[in-house]
């Protein structure tokens, strides 16, 4: 949790110096790429996060490695490793895109739905959405067969939910309820 | 028994009448559990103590409100809570049932019966945490709540409205008093709301079988919250107890609400605090914890007639160590209340019971609201006990004493001995004004100090005995006129000859 305090002011810095140079989407798309492969291989990451591995080296590899990366998602990954936060690149990367998508007034919009949703009706979805919140989404889709039917739509801590499993479920609460009531 | 036809025809009506709307929810997620305590992501716009719920139809009141989380203490075991939960807001706080149906009843924390007397018929519920009443809405105390117990009614005595903090060591008798406060306002329009924080289930289960056999239970709601349950419930317990009070209150009830006890609270408080890893203080009390006493006890009023007139007096308990009041919640409840009842554990092996020491106790509004007659006979005995506690300390070194300080002796003791009282048996004012007039004037010299019990036992059975109006002279005018009293002093004589 203090991580991400943390983070969150790394993520800021680094958000402003992209702003500036006008690279939110690269630095973003190669922060991310740096951290998916560094977590994805076990050897890497090991190396990368351990505190045991001498800091001039770990900074002649990546700076080698990461050469062909925009000079600002770079400089961030040799900081980090210069003042030894380097566990804090996940959690960066995640609170640099939240912030990205923030300062675009942009937000995300999870549509999940039990079977994939013919295109021109996400975009019905999505139109109606963003009129009734002024407010412009960045689609993810995601199916889940659990779900029975209809949508469930969540805008970060906001659900609305459509489905018949939500609906289910919402009865069964009520019966319980009743039950309680009447006990 | 009802048979399968009838559930499915329920079910269905009821299936019929479930309307689901599509509407916006606000979700977080149970990102860390444990300890009663969920950390919650997400909840974005939720509010300081909100109720939210857990999937499985479980509670939890949003205490702590973090940059990055939301710590959310949960009302039932948290077992049933799993990482990745969604939890969702309410917009509500948390609300208990209240009316006349809570009567009679014992309840937890929520308001959900545990008695197995069937379900409770209200539709009204109330919020736990309300605003206490504001000073216009107010009027002073000047009513007599009366305990049934003499040290008591004469020396410290409790006006509706009040809060008299009950403080003493363990086993003194400080819940002995409670209930014989409550066991005596059978027949006087006062309901009872008795809140057992952490007690025993045994010791709630023998209580309620108590009240019931002394037909006290009719007009009682025990709200209990047992040391096996979560800390949370036994923090909102005396907060729900107090909504069922103040639903009696504002419609012009008199009610009388014990804390037993606030120690306990104290500590639970204490629990979910340090649980929330909020900032320790004092004895590892949290900043707010005055404040959590203060705006219960604060709910504690006499309405004005506009309001209609009702009242709503608190005994909350206070259990010391060592008798150590300067600790920390002791010295905020005695702060807090308008007078403290303090019993010792050396009275106690004394023999003295209830084992109040007069000396330090007392109740700093309710002599307003003393009736005439028990306040023209009490006046004379905090005087004489007064004078025997100075007296009483040299007389144990020197052997040849004057006159004087021996009258004065001997009266102290006859009046220690007459404060004395067994426990289930309150007494009628009038009576206590009658016995304490025979000690105090000096009527009892004579009758040896170990039968002073039966003599005052005896003495009110011959009064009603053979002078039925005098009891009910000094019960409807409320005061001792001369004619009154030389009546009594007739039959005083006339008894003691007999004795």
């Amino acid at each position: 949790m203090q991580n991400q305090t943390v983070a969150r002011r790394y993520a800021n810095a680094i958000l402003s110096l992209a702003k500036e140079r006008g690279a939110v989407d690269e630095v973003g798309r190669d922060l991310g790429a740096a951290a998916a492969a560094i977590g994805g291989d076990d050897d890497l990451r090991r190396f990368f996060t351990s505190p045991v591995v001498n800091r001039g080296k770990k900074l002649d590899v990546f700076e080698h490695a990461l050469s062909g990366f925009d000079e600002v998602a770079r400089h961030a990954v040799l900081l980090l490793i210069r003042k030894r936060r380097e566990a804090l690149l996940a959690p960066i990367v995640a609170e640099y895109e939240k912030l990205a998508l923030a300062d675009s007034g942009r937000e995300r919009l999870q549509i999940a739905s039990a079977r994939s949703l013919p295109p021109a009706e996400l975009e019905r979805i999505v139109t109606r959405l963003s009129r009734l919140y002024k407010k412009s989404f960045e689609v993810q889709q995601n199916i889940d067969p659990a779900l029975l039917g209809g949508v469930r739509i969540t805008m970060g801590d906001r659900r609305i939910d459509a489905t018949i499993a939500g609906r289910l479920d919402e009865f069964a609460r009520e019966l319980h309820r009743q039950k309680d009531l009447s006990a | 028994m009802i048979n399968a036809d009838e559930i499915a025809g329920i079910l269905k009506k009821q299936i019929a009448e479930f309307k689901s709307e599509i509407h916006e929810d606000q979700v977080g997620t149970v990102i860390a559990v444990g300890s009663s305590i969920a950390r919650v992501y997400g909840l974005e716009a939720v509010q300081q103590s909100e109720l939210v719920e857990f999937p499985n139809g479980l509670q939890g009141i949003a205490l702590n409100l973090e940059e990055d989380n939301v710590g959310v203490i949960i009302l039932g075991p948290d077992t049933e809570i799993k990482e990745g939960m969604q939890v969702r807001r309410t917009g509500r706080i948390v609300s208990v049932p209240v009316g006349d149906a809570m009567l009679g009843r014992v309840v937890d924390a929520l308001g959900n019966p545990i008695d197995g007397h069937g379900p409770i018929e209200t539709k009204r519920y109330r919020t736990t945490e309300n605003t206490a009443p504001t000073v216009i809405q107010r009027q002073p105390v000047k009513q007599p709540l009366q305990t049934g117990i003499r040290a008591i009614d004469a020396l410290i005595p409790i006006g509706r409205g009040q809060r008299e903090l009950i403080i003493g060591d363990r086993s003194t008798g400080k819940t002995a008093i409670a209930i014989d406060t409550i066991v005596n306002q059978k027949g006087k329009g006062v309901f009872c709301i008795y809140v057992a924080i952490g007690q025993k289930n045994s010791t709630i289960a023998s209580l309620a079988q108590i009240l019931a056999h002394h037909g006290a239970l009719e007009f009682t709601t025990i709200v209990a919250a047992g040391p096996s349950e979560s800390p949370a419930l036994k923090y909102i317990a005396p907060y729900a107890g107090c909504a069922m009070a103040e639903d009696l209150m504002y419609r012009g009830k008199d009610v009388l609400i014990v804390y037993d006890d606030l120690t306990k609270h104290a500590q639970a408080y204490r629990e979910v605090s340090l649980l929330l890893r909020r900032p320790p203080g004092r004895e590892a009390y949290p900043g707010d914890i005055f404040f959590l006493h203060s705006r219960l006890l604060e709910r504690s009023a006499k309405l004005s007639d506009e309001m209609g007139g009702g009242s709503i007096t608190a005994l909350p308990v206070i259990e010391t160590q060592a008798g150590d009041v300067s600790a920390y919640i002791p010295t905020n409840l005695i702060s807090i209340t308008d007078g403290q009842i303090y019993l010792t554990t050396g009275l106690f092996f004394q023999g003295i019971r209830p084992a109040v020491d007069v000396g330090i106790s007392v109740s700093r509004v309710g002599g307003a609201a003393q009736i005439k007659a028990m306040r023209s006979v009490a006046g004379q005995l905090k005087l004489d006990l007064a004078q025997y506690r100075e007296l009483a300390a040299f007389a144990k070194l020197s052997s040849d004493l004057d006159k004087t300080t021996q009258a004065t002796l001997t009266r102290g003791e006859k009046i220690t001995e007459i404060l004395k009282q067994p426990q289930y048996q309150p007494q009628a004012v009038e009576d206590q004004v009658m016995v304490i007039f025979a000690a105090t004037r000096g009527y009892l010299t004579d009758v040896p100090t170990p039968r002073l019990q039966e003599w005052a036992q005896s003495f009110l059975a011959y009064v009603h005995e053979k002078h039925p109006s005098l009891a009910k002279t000094i019960a409807d005018s409320k005061q001792l006129a001369d004619d009154t009293a030389a009546e009594l002093i007739g039959a005083i004589e006339e008894f003691n000859k007999t004795f």
